[in-house]
């Protein structure tokens, strides 16, 4: 019996052990990041059976337990993944939004004191000072313009290094996981009914820090092992494998470091950029997508706007040596491809025909001339060029037809019109005033007018594309806005021809692809890095007209011209050959307009004239107001603008371009449209700080969970450690009382 | 419910951090005086902002605009003043000159005046700005406008040349208002209609007798403006004899000098009268009565109408002739240059009736120089009412730039009570969060085992 009692204090003396090992494990882990408490599962051993009933035989310890949950672990992982891609994010996008709307570094500024040098410019137009004031504002416009894309640059640049730094980790990390599966085999093999605690800890908390990177889901297998995979299923971890992940260029954009796996054979397989959600590394990819691309691409897309349409109002003004003006901003010209070297599009490595794409951002303004049988139709930013025959523009068979040119579809009417009839096209206009008759034209002209339209509004966009050879429809190209996936219909051009045009961009293909081939197109993307100013000599500004009109002294009538505005520059017309002349016949009230080729014969119908109104005459991109009450013979002039260097005309029209809406369909001027990025910016910051702070109490609240539950307290252990110390005492006191008696019945017989 | 030892640590941090921060980002609005941090803090505020900023910007380039107008149109307007003044002097000069009791000296004094006046006039025509540009001339800003000399004028040279041209200098004032600067020097010194502005009358300088012609007033303009001819002489007979009365009447005649016809018969004029029917088909001619230059009862001929009149006075000799010719533009140069020749005229011809010619050519200065004057108080008049316009339109500016300051203001700034508010409640916040981490870290079991 006392030999029972001495077995019973035994095993309670170990149990009591085994409770102070444990927690003196827990006091000393209770710190460890990930460590989970443990405890001791105690259980009495199996009772002996006697004939008056089962006594009890000690005490053993079955098991130590972590105290662990599946579910908030799982809810801690879920949390935390998602808290780090804010985070990162939100470092990345902090970084613009304080950027952009700077008070002194923003674009803004700089934007404002351009336009206070024009308007300076349309004060003073013969001052020097003011013209140098100009060009030095252009010059700090474009340097800002400049410098805010470099810091886009290198953020870009910050972020694919990071991203490669990234796979790094997360490569480490698996291979850390598929190191402890391996452990966890082996401590298995032993005794699969116990399990090896601190090795799990080890793992959960592996799986954590690597979920915080990117996000993962988890497959338990029989084995004890976990599977780690990403994205739709991409397996990092089998079993004991773990599989590296690479960071390259992309194949279809070398700017962009994508991340992929390694095949069996060696080959890399890209992951879509779709599958890298979550964590940290899901936070840089979503910041080069949702911010950083489309403020580049604004910022490109205001820096071309302005200096088109900067360029083609300058175009048409007179500069101080009485010429017309030359491009004010410029952009370089990429020597390999004759491509603006602001516009990236690559072909992707894995192409494998020969076709080839070349791209190009074309605004001009269009001169429709019908000469009785056929139309003639000029593209005027290259130097009033004829479309050619052979592009089938110059006929009469576009019978109440249309064709396309760079994207801009003109309709043709197929009678109606007398020889001379000529129309005005500016593409960039809205649809009410995009095509302009001239005033000379047969009264029958206005109702059969020609029209003309774009696909979409044909405004430049902020925007990448896609685009794949798939060998059907009209061209066998299929063009993608990345942005949103949509499949575009562009407008397949008859001039320039094997052209189509989108989204204001006209790309041009040659060579013969094979299906599958893709390119990628970012028109606007290093727009704000390449714009130049392209004059340095002040007296190139072109403040005035290349015109003046004047009312003969001699006249007996009250008929006034005002000074009038160039609509287009039409470079058959302009710069006037001489003085052109416009006579009032009162008999027919109508004007005769006589002068030098081509100026000469033509004649503004009674239709487009009523004595005592304002009578608004279109000629020739020249737009001037008769007014008044002229008598018979009355004369008045165009005459080439000789020595007006006070003429400040075209300044006050380059002036008017910053309130103009020339931008997004004419719906923003380029400050609205850059407040737009601003705003998106700051929207997106704003959003992604407060989803983070969101995120980040869900996962104080799933941390504080799983602590609640697997927490280590150190009262707790304390109060565990005298519990402990006193059954071991009290087992030992049961040795003492079982020798006791031993004792007592040994001298009993002895 | 069941703490860890690490949550006590964890939470305790954890509000510390988020006080600070809240702290940080109140001091960073407080220091900066912005509420709109970073456009993240508020991003429709902050991309509103940078809209009004450039509609400020564009009001205040504006004010730049408007105050350069007022510049270069006060000048214009001082210019023009003095231009008034010299044709106020010559105009008084002309009177004088007109008087016939003046000596030699005093004629030479006057034109000599004369002569000076002429050059500050060409002083002021070809005026510069501050930064060197003609104000005259259009938009040749570097172009001399005119080129009058005297001398040449006198000398039968053709009227003076402008040669700028006729553009007018815009600045945009406000968003639709573009405000004229300047006025074409042609508008003001060269683009003077002569005579009453549709016909001007002139004597021929062959006259004799001491009949001065007036400038003649134009009674229906449309009649004027529709003639086909329009080129007419009043041409004085005297009946010498008395074939048709009493000897020594003075009878006229209208003739179109086109067709050489009488306008009062209707056939060719006789050229001179000499028998009783051709003198009784005449009108008898009377001092300072108004001649009608219409059909009128006792005319023998058909009936015709030149919309106006004119008046002679004084004492016409047989045959001398008077021109009614449709008016043109002279140049102030002209015009007064015309004076001067006048009166030198009379100086090297003292004993010939010298006098007539002057005071006919004295009558028609009179007449250009209210013409001038008229020209210039329109102009003037004009500079006055964009001055004016500025004026307001300064005061516009003011206002709106005020209302973009506030606009600006409410967007951005910071609420400073409520702003120092905060910051107190941080910081107690804060210093509650600190005192209590340490209290509560400090308590453990183990202090006591």
């Amino acid at each position: 019996m006392s030999t029972s009692i001495v077995n019973n204090g035994l095993t309670g003396l170990l149990a009591a052990q085994a409770g102070i090992l444990t927690t003196s494990h827990n006091i000393s882990n209770a710190t460890t990041p990930g460590y989970n408490r443990q405890l001791i599962v105690q259980t009495t051993n199996q009772p002996m059976q006697t004939g008056s009933g089962f006594f009890g035989q000690g005490t053993n310890v079955a098991n130590v337990q972590r105290v662990y949950s599946q579910y908030l672990a799982g809810a801690v992982m879920a949390a935390q993944t998602q808290v780090g891609e804010m985070d990162s994010y939100l470092a990345q996008v902090q970084q613009i939004d304080n950027m952009l709307a700077d008070k002194t570094a923003g674009l803004s500024p700089a934007l404002s004191d351009f336009f206070a040098g024009v308007q300076g410019v349309a004060a003073n137009p013969s001052s020097v000072s003011a013209r140098q004031s100009l060009l030095s504002s252009a010059q700090a416009l474009t340097a800002r313009f400049a410098t805010l894309n470099q810091s886009l640059d290198e953020q870009r640049q910050g972020v694919n290094d990071q991203i490669t730094s990234e796979v790094g980790v997360i490569n480490s990390y698996a291979s850390q996981i598929a190191q402890v599966n391996q452990q966890i085999i082996m401590a298995n093999s032993g005794n699969s009914s116990q399990q090896p605690n601190d090795l799990l800890d080890q793992r959960d908390e592996l799986l954590q820090k690597l979920n915080q990177e990117i996000r993962v889901t988890t497959a338990m297998q029989s084995d004890g092992t976990v599977s780690v995979f990403i994205g739709n299923g991409q397996p990092v971890v089998m079993n004991t494998t773990a599989y590296s992940l690479v960071a390259q260029p992309s194949k279809s954009d070398p700017q962009q470091t994508v991340v992929g796996v390694k095949a069996i054979n060696g080959n890399i397989i890209e992951l879509q950029q779709s599958m890298l959600t979550g964590g940290t590394l899901g936070g840089l990819v979503s910041f080069l997508n949702e911010s950083l691309d489309p403020a580049q691409n604004e910022l490109g897309r205001i820096a071309i706007t302005l200096a088109t349409q900067f360029n083609q109002q300058h175009a048409m003004g007179q500069d101080l040596n009485g010429n017309l003006g030359g491009d004010l901003f410029s952009f370089p010209t990429a020597t390999s491809s004759g491509m603006a070297a602001y516009m990236n599009l690559y072909a992707n490595k894995n192409n494998t025909g020969s076709g080839a794409l070349t791209a190009q951002v074309v605004q001009s303004d269009y001169r429709v001339v019908y000469d009785g049988t056929n139309y003639s139709v000029y593209r005027l930013n290259d130097n009033g060029t004829l479309m050619p025959a052979s592009a089938g523009l110059v006929t009469n068979t576009f019978a109440g037809g249309s064709i396309n040119v760079d994207g801009v579809t003109i309709t043709l009417p197929a009678a109606g019109l007398s020889a001379g009839d000529a129309f005005t096209i500016k593409p960039e206009n809205p649809t009410a005033t995009r095509v302009t008759a001239d005033s000379t034209n047969s009264a029958a002209a206005a109702a059969t007018a020609v029209t003309a339209t774009q696909a979409g509004d044909g405004a430049l966009a902020a925007d990448d594309y896609r685009i794949d050879y798939t060998g059907t429809g009209p061209t066998g190209y299929m063009v993608t806005r990345l942005s949103d996936n949509t499949v575009l219909t562009p407008t397949v051009n008859n001039f320039p021809p094997n052209s189509i045009t989108f989204e204001g961009v006209t790309v041009h293909f040659t060579g013969s692809p094979n299906v599958g081939d893709s390119f990628v197109l970012q028109p606007t993307r290093n727009a704000a890095r390449d714009i130049t100013v392209n004059i340095s000599d002040t007296a190139l500004i072109a403040a005035g007209d290349p015109f003046r009109t004047r009312v003969d002294t001699s006249n007996t009538g009250t008929g006034t011209i005002d000074a009038g505005s160039m609509t287009v520059l039409d470079p058959a017309s302009i710069p006037l050959p001489g003085q052109v002349t416009l006579t009032y016949n009162s008999g027919a009230n109508t004007w005769s307009v006589t002068g030098p080729a081509p100026w000469n014969g033509l004649t503004i119908p009674s239709a487009n004239f009523t004595a005592g109104q304002q009578n608004v005459i279109d000629l020739k991109g020249i737009r001037f107001t008769l007014s008044g009450t002229p008598q018979n013979g009355d004369r008045v002039y165009l005459e080439p603008n000789t020595s007006g260097v006070s003429d400040n005309r075209n300044a006050q029209a380059l002036g008017a371009l910053q309130t103009s809406r020339l931008m997004e369909g004419n719906s923003a001027t380029y400050q609205e449209a850059y407040a737009q990025i601003v705003s998106e910016v700051g929207n997106k910051t704003r959003e992604v700080t407060v989803t983070g702070q969101a995120q980040q109490s869900l996962a104080n609240q799933a941390s504080d969970a799983v602590q609640q539950l697997s927490g280590v307290n150190l009262d707790e252990e304390a109060a565990n450690l005298i519990r402990y110390q006193q059954a071991y005492q009290a087992s030992a006191k049961m040795i003492d009382v079982g020798s006791k008696l031993f004792d007592t019945f040994l001298s009993a017989i002895g | 419910m069941r703490i860890s030892t690490s949550m006590i640590y964890d939470t305790g941090l954890r509000s510390i951090n988020d006080q600070t921060a809240s702290m940080l980002h109140t001091q960073q609005q407080l220091s900066s005086g912005r509420r709109v941090v970073t456009p993240a803090d508020d991003p429709v505020a902050a991309a509103r902002a940078l809209v009004v900023t450039e509609a400020q910007d564009i009001n205040t380039q504006f004010g730049t605009n408007q105050s350069s107008a007022k510049e270069a149109l006060s000048l214009e307007e001082s210019q023009m003043s003095v231009l008034n003044d010299i044709i106020t002097r010559v105009r008084e000069l002309a009177v004088q000159g007109g008087d016939a009791a003046l000596s030699q000296s005093d004629l030479r004094s006057i034109s000599d005046e004369l002569r000076s006046r002429f050059d500050e006039l060409t002083g002021i025509a070809n005026a510069t700005d501050a930064n060197g540009d003609y104000i005259f001339s259009g938009n040749m800003g570097g172009t001399k406008p005119f080129g009058a000399n005297v001398d040449n004028l006198l000398a039968g040279g053709g009227d003076v040349t402008y040669s700028g041209d006729y553009g007018q200098r815009n600045l945009q004032v406000s968003p639709t208002r573009f405000i004229q600067t300047s006025d074409s020097g042609a508008d003001i010194f060269t683009q003077v209609r002569n005579g009453n502005g549709s016909f001007v009358t002139d004597y021929n300088g062959n006259n004799t007798g001491s009949g001065v012609i007036d400038a003649g007033s134009v009674t229906n303009t449309a009649t004027w403006n529709a003639l086909a001819d329009k080129n007419y002489s009043v041409n004085i007979w005297v009946d010498a004899t008395g074939v048709a009365g009493t000897a020594g009447t003075t009878y006229y005649d209208i003739v179109d000098s086109t067709t050489g016809n009488s306008m009062l018969t209707g056939a060719a004029a006789a050229n001179p009268p000499t028998t009783a029917a051709q003198f009784q088909s005449l009108r008898k001619y009377y001092d300072n009565q108004t001649i009608q230059l219409s059909r009128q009862t006792g005319d023998p001929g058909p009936a015709f109408d030149l919309g106006g009149n004119v008046t002679i006075t004084g004492t016409p000799a047989n045959g001398d002739q008077f021109t009614i010719a449709p008016s043109t533009t002279q140049s102030v140069f002209k015009t007064i240059s015309n004076l001067i020749g006048a009166l030198e005229n009379k100086l090297a011809n003292p004993t010939k009736s010298g006098s007539a010619a002057l005071a006919n050519e004295i009558a028609q200065t009179l007449t250009n120089l209210d013409q001038a004057n008229d020209n210039v108080l329109r102009v003037r008049s004009g500079i006055g009412a964009r001055l004016n316009e500025l004026d307001s339109l300064s005061g516009v500016n003011q206002d709106l730039n005020l209302r973009y300051s506030e606009t600006l203001s409410n967007l951005q700034d910071v609420d400073y009570a409520k702003s120092i508010s905060n910051l107190m409640q941080s910081q107690t916040s804060l210093d509650a969060a600190q005192k209590s981490y340490l209290k509560v870290t400090q308590l453990g079991l183990f202090n006591y085992l």
